[in-house]
């Protein structure tokens, strides 16, 4: 039987060095059955050109515009391989790490998404343990009772479950759309689980942060979450824990960029019209939902 | 003389550890380090060649000072150290309080760019003044805005869903 076909869709937008490495880093993958979609959203500083003269096999699909994590979905929509891998442009799987990816999706058919630990890319190499580079490392997932999402710079997703709840939440633009598509998995009867021996790495860098926009998006994104997503005892709970959120942390950070964020929630929720599917109540109270994480961008 | 005692509460990504820990194995030179981590973290924290000991915090919950973890009373640490993953650690005060659960001689932040400065147990207490004003306020505030949120959001919620 031969290996069942990857996809790796990266999203970029005007990281055209970062997009040049990691697509490099993609090559040395040691998964012989992989194809790479980059979707771009309308970088200005040749990344298409490079990619186009430089990276000839890779799919490239050019959006107009930005648009956010939308873009994401034109990718995951032309994947066809059975396995999608989600990388950024400052991202990419370890060597090891799709071959690893599908010998874990092969022996569990539940398993929605298998999260790559998502590594520092400048540091990760100096400080890790030696085992690591051999696959004696333990492979067991993380051992938990409770749910977990995942992170989007690094995460294998089995494409059906993927089309099944229709990608990431469009309607969010940035940040938190993971989270909202961990609800769907899991209410959709798959696992998310996360291996410690399936490695991504991240140029992980303060500097790439603009201050607003972090914790803007997380803010607004979270109301959005809790009302899509939640039974409606528990969204009115948390909606209203978010609201004393926003107003305990603009007076500590002060700041306010959570109320605006508060505010575009309530203003802008007709984006959300028809996109309300409460999970079930056990999924609800036991997939893990850091909230406060969300106020802790700003400064 | 003993190697000193390190605990880091891990409060923070790996991808931010990562960049953290040569800095702070630079900070407290010879140290043996000790990680609190939640169960999911476990795996992942084990893979650092620095980390001597990996604790498990018991609650699927962030770090708070009720929720104590029982086996760190009987633990003693000359520093206890707390990442942040902004500039100033503005929006970990629930961190810093938890911390103070733990008996250790001082308390460290370190931020996102792995500046190290101490922070004493009457400074976290002192914010805690500052925490609890805030609190007040946000409470008072919170309550008349989760009066609208009590009547009107039931119906927004029904016009959100797919079955409409």
């Amino acid at each position: 039987m031969s290996a069942p076909l990857v996809s790796i869709v990266m999203l970029c937008w005007n990281r055209i060095e970062d997009v040049r490495e990691s697509l490099n880093r993609i090559r040395e993958q040691h998964y012989p059955h992989i194809e790479t979609i980059v979707v771009d959203n309308g970088s200005t500083d040749g990344t298409v050109e490079m990619i186009q003269s430089e990276f000839p096999g890779v799919r490239l699909i050019r959006m107009y515009k930005n648009m956010g994590i939308e873009a994401y979905n034109i990718g995951f929509a032309n994947a066809r391989g059975e396995y999608t891998v989600i990388i950024d442009d400052d991202s990419f799987p370890a060597p090891n790490a799709i071959r690893r990816m599908v010998d874990k999706f092969e022996a569990d058919e539940r398993l929605g998404v298998v999260a790559f630990d998502v590594r520092n890319f400048y540091s990760y190499d100096d400080i890790k343990k030696e085992a690591e580079t051999t696959d004696t490392v333990t492979n067991a997932p993380a051992a938990n009772d409770y749910f977990m999402s995942f992170n989007g710079a690094g995460a294998g997703v089995r494409t059906s479950v993927l089309r099944q709840i229709g990608g990431y939440p469009e309607e969010f633009f940035l940040y938190n759309n993971e989270l909202d598509s961990a609800f769907r998995i899991w209410d959709a009867g798959y696992k998310i689980q996360s291996f410690p021996d399936v490695v991504a790495y991240h140029k992980y860098s303060p500097k790439n942060r603009t201050s607003w926009r972090a914790p803007f998006y997380y803010t607004r994104n979270a109301f959005w979450t809790a009302w899509k997503n939640y039974p409606a005892d528990m969204a009115l709970r948390i909606t209203i824990q978010l609201i004393y959120s926003c107003l305990y942390y603009s007076m500590e950070q002060r700041t306010t960029v959570y109320l605006k964020a508060m505010w575009s929630a309530f203003r802008d929720r007709g984006r959300l019209k028809g996109k309300r599917k409460p999970v079930e109540r056990t999924i609800a109270e036991q997939l893990r939902v850091p909230w406060n994480v969300n106020f802790t961008f700003y400064r | 003389m003993s190697e000193p005692q390190i605990l880091i509460i891990r409060s923070v990504s790996f991808q931010q550890l990562d960049q953290n820990l040569p800095k702070l194995q630079e900070a407290f030179p010879g140290a043996r380090i000790a990680l609190l981590t939640h169960a999911h973290g476990v795996r992942q924290a084990e893979k650092y060649r620095a980390i001597h000991r990996v604790l498990a915090y018991p609650f699927k919950e962030g770090f708070h000072y009720r929720r104590r973890a029982a086996d760190m009373k009987r633990e003693q640490f000359d520093a206890v150290v707390i990442p942040v993953t902004n500039l100033s650690g503005t929006g970990f005060f629930n961190v810093l309080l938890f911390s103070l659960t733990i008996p250790s001689k001082r308390r460290f932040v370190c931020n996102m760019v792995s500046d190290i400065w101490e922070v004493s147990a009457s400074r976290i207490i002192w914010m805690g003044v500052r925490h609890l004003l805030f609190q007040a306020v946000s409470s008072i505030l919170s309550l008349l805005l989760g009066i609208f949120a009590v009547l009107f959001l039931p119906f927004g919620l029904k016009r959100l869903s797919k079955n409409k």
